[in-house]
This record gives structure tokens, sequence and C-alpha cells, in this order.
């Protein structure tokens, strides 16, 4: 927010210092303007703030996925199916022959696992495919109705009753995690893992983690499972890359991951910025409904005061 | 015991067991091997986890011998865990080295917890701490840990059970 505005937006801002005084930041000129001038679009800004600050829900929870664990099995797919009541799949869950391409969770599936062979590494790697529930998620910044809602349990959730079905969060997501229900022509919604929300809400832990033999997922406060990463990492240096996906990662994310082999090799996006993608157009968007309610006034009295020279004249 | 020599008697040994999923408690020490203070067990059932699959029949012995060193699977004193020395020693120092209280060696139960536990997320279920000590080995052998028919190459039997009941 406090990043040097561009273009209109930012001779707009020295305006504004010029009538309201020296001492008076961006940040406090555009509540008075809210105030002001009513405009109802403002609270837009205020909330874009509200997103970024997690620091009153410390306790929020996490998944850690360690890929150096995982063994393909796929009962985190089966239980996920089974806890959200999804379609059987067109091939049973102990099917190998799923791996031989690389999947995408679907309307159908919110979660799946492919397989990666790296050169380097005796054993395929697995690696379980979700939406990673962003800490501060992008799909919640481009939705125009405000259909994602990032909870204090970590969760994102996504709510179908107000979609549209724009889209836009797919386009957004770094992971192309949300799906489109294609199949539904009357309700048509975007579908994606909810990490067990109302589960978790009860006292449990998601379907997925609550099934992995190995303890490949796991479900706790995301502090503590970035400590018990960082333990591990510390104990098994050749275990694992130093590195744990999701820390930092687009703002950090709810599911993070551990790894044995360099996470590029596994079609992790490894270059993502360490900051939320949402700090890219935040600063615009939250200036555009400024920009547009003032400049017209402003515009428009230059205008009036013009003309009433030249009649003047 | 990590030569393929003795991964294929592991296998072959396993196979023969017909060891199946449950991955239950080997709290309780089979009819063969008897709770006796101080002794191995030998025989161990592991059915307190039976879900999908049946009890798995686990010879403890014939593990003991291809492991090389107890703490292979019982890891108590790997890294900072807080377990008391009592716990398996008798503190008697002139003969420490000799004096492991076998008895008191625990397992797997013994610290690993049976239920999901958010609380505490480094610590892995029973469940997980079966499949990796087993797997730790065993993921050579055939295609376990490869592909998802693994599971029932070397340990586990079909999911029948869970599914007939």
């Amino acid at each position: 927010m406090e990043k040097p505005e561009k273009g209109a937006g930012g001779g707009r801002s020295r305006d504004a210092r010029g009538e309201a005084g020296a001492t008076v930041n961006r940040r406090d000129f555009l509540r008075v303007v809210a105030v002001a001038g009513g405009a109802a679009f403002l609270g837009t800004a205020a909330d874009a703030e509200a997103l970024y600050d997690l620091s009153g829900w410390p306790d929020r929870m996490g998944m850690l996925t360690d890929l150096t664990e995982c063994v393909g099995c796929r009962s985190c797919e089966a239980a996920c199916n089974a806890a959200n009541r999804l379609p059987a799949p067109e091939v049973p869950f102990d099917e190998k022959s799923v791996f031989e391409q690389k999947r995408r969770p679907t309307a159908n599936a919110y979660t799946v696992v492919n397989r990666y062979e790296p050169p380097k590494s005796g054993n395929p790697v697995y690696r379980k495919v979700q939406c990673n529930h962003c800490e501060e998620p992008s799909c919640a910044a481009a939705c125009p109705v405000r259909a994602y809602t990032k909870t204090p349990e970590g969760a994102v959730l996504y709510d179908k009753d107000v979609c549209f079905g724009c889209r836009y969060c797919m386009v957004a997501c770094p992971f192309y995690a949300p799906a489109y229900d294609y199949e539904s022509a009357l309700e048509p919604r975007v579908v994606k893992c909810t990490m067990c929300h109302g589960r978790v809400k009860a006292g449990g832990v998601p379907a997925c983690a609550g099934a992995c033999p190995m303890g490949a997922v796991v479900f706790g406060k995301r502090k503590e499972l970035l400590s018990v990463a960082r333990d591990r990492i510390r104990k098994h240096p050749d275990r694992y890359v130093d590195r744990i996906y999701g820390e930092v990662e687009a703002g950090g994310t709810s599911w993070m991951y551990l790894s044995g082999v360099p996470f590029g090799e596994l079609d992790f996006p490894t270059k993502l910025p360490g900051k939320p993608i949402v700090e890219n157009t935040k600063g615009f968007l939250s200036a555009v409904p400024l920009v547009l309610t003032l400049w017209p006034a402003l515009l428009g009295m230059c205008y009036a005061a013009n003309r009433n020279k030249e009649e003047k004249e | 015991m990590k030569t393929k020599n003795a991964l294929a008697i592991a296998l072959s040994l396993l196979a023969a067991l017909a060891v199946a999923i449950g991955a239950g408690a080997e709290a309780t020490p089979a009819q063969t091997a008897g709770p006796a203070k101080g002794k191995m067990p030998g025989k161990v059932i592991l059915g307190t986890l039976a879900d999908r699959y049946r009890p798995v029949a686990f010879d403890h012995a014939k593990h003991v011998g291809m492991a090389g060193s107890c703490a292979e699977c019982h890891h108590q004193h790997e890294g900072d865990r807080a377990l008391t020395c009592t716990g398996c020693h008798r503190m008697d120092a002139a003969v420490f080295r000799k004096n492991v209280d076998l008895a008191r060696i625990r397992p797997c139960g013994g610290c690993h917890p049976a239920k999901d536990n958010p609380g505490n997320p480094g610590m892995p279920t029973l469940k997980a701490a079966y499949h990796r000590a087993c797997i730790q080995c065993h993921r050579d052998v055939g295609s376990v840990g490869k592909d998802p028919k693994g599971c029932t190459e070397t340990c586990h039997e079909s999911g029948a059970l869970a599914r007939a009941k």
C-alpha cells in the first residue's frame, strides 16, 4: 500500500496532500475521502488491507506434505473422494496407469497424485496436488463478487451461491488449483479442495491426512508445521533440499512441502515472488475508485472555472 | 541387512507370513512370544488398526536377525527425544551396556499415537510409524512403494476385509 503510485493515481495523491495538509499520509487521506465522499467503492481498498493482515490468526492451521515419504498409494485421493461424496472415478484408486500422464485437480477430484522420475532419485517421487490455501489468496483478490474467503482455520473457501462463473480465480491461481464443473449446465461452479473445513471445525483432520499410511500428509498449526519441517531438514540434510515450499512462495501458503529433489523437477512453480501476488495489483486497484470518483469532479471544476473565465472575456 | 540377499530373504519370509495392512498394535505379543520379562517377542499380530486389511502377522524374531540393531526400529535414542534412560535400562553403571531390559523396550504404539493428533504434528501416528519402519527397508523389494499395487506384494492381503464389513 505504501508503494509510490504510478501515473495518474500518484499525481492525484500529491494534489491531495496539498489540499489536506502535508502531514496527512496517503492512507489517512483515503479514509478521509471515503467518509467525505461517501464513496462505497473505497470499502474495497480498506478490506484489501485486512486480507493481508493475518497476525490476528496465529493459530491458523496448515498441511505439510513430505514428498520423500509418499509412496503413491493414492489413499489420499480415495479418502478425499469419500469425504466429499464425489462420484466414483473412472479407474479405481489402486490403479497405477493414471500415473502415465500428469493430472490436475478436477470437479470430481479435489486432489490428485502425480508421479515423477527425477534423474537423481532412485525411487519415483509422488507429488500430491490440490489447493494450497494461500495466506493471501490471489483467487480471492481476483474474484469480483467475493466468492472466496480466507478462514481463521487457514482454509480458503469458495461460496458457489455468489459465484457467477467468471473464472478469474482460475486464471489468478499460480498453482492451477481451482477447477470448473463444466459438466453441470444449470449450476456450473468452481470446485477445489476445502482443506476439509467442516471436519477441521469439528475437531478432526482433513481426510487425506487421516488416510495417508506414511504420514506424508500431516495436519497441524502452520507455525508448528514450519518448525517440524525445519527440524527434518536440519536432522537429515542429505535427505531434503534446503527449502520448505510454501513458506514464502506467493506470500506463503497453508499447504507446505518438503522434497528430496529440487522442486522445479516436480513441476512446482519455482519463480513465484516471495510476496503475495495480490501486491502486484493492490496499489493500483485501490486507487481506481479514488480516481473514478474524484477525477471527474476535479476536472469538472476546472472545466467550469475555465468556462466562467471564457464567458467573462 | 540391507544387502539384496537379506532383502530377498525378508521378502520370502514376509510373503510366507501373508502380512496384512492392519498395522495393528504390537502391544499384543502373540502366543509364541509370551510376555516373559526380558524376552523379545517372536511373532506379533499387528491388529489394532486393522481396517482395510487383515491384521499383520509380523515375525519379530526373524527381523531381529536382519536388523543389526534394535534401534533400526526402536529408535528411542535418535535425536533429542525426551525419554528417560531408566525406561529401558536398569541404571547400574557397572554393567550398563549389557543391562538393557528387553521387556521395557517400547513397542511402536508406546510413543506413536493410534489416532491423528493435530496438536503434535511432529509425532507420526502409529499407522505412519509402522509403514515407515517397514518400507524403509522393503521399498526396494518388488514394487513396494513404487506403485499402488505394491502394498499387497510383501505385507498386506487384499482389501476384502474392510469392504466385507
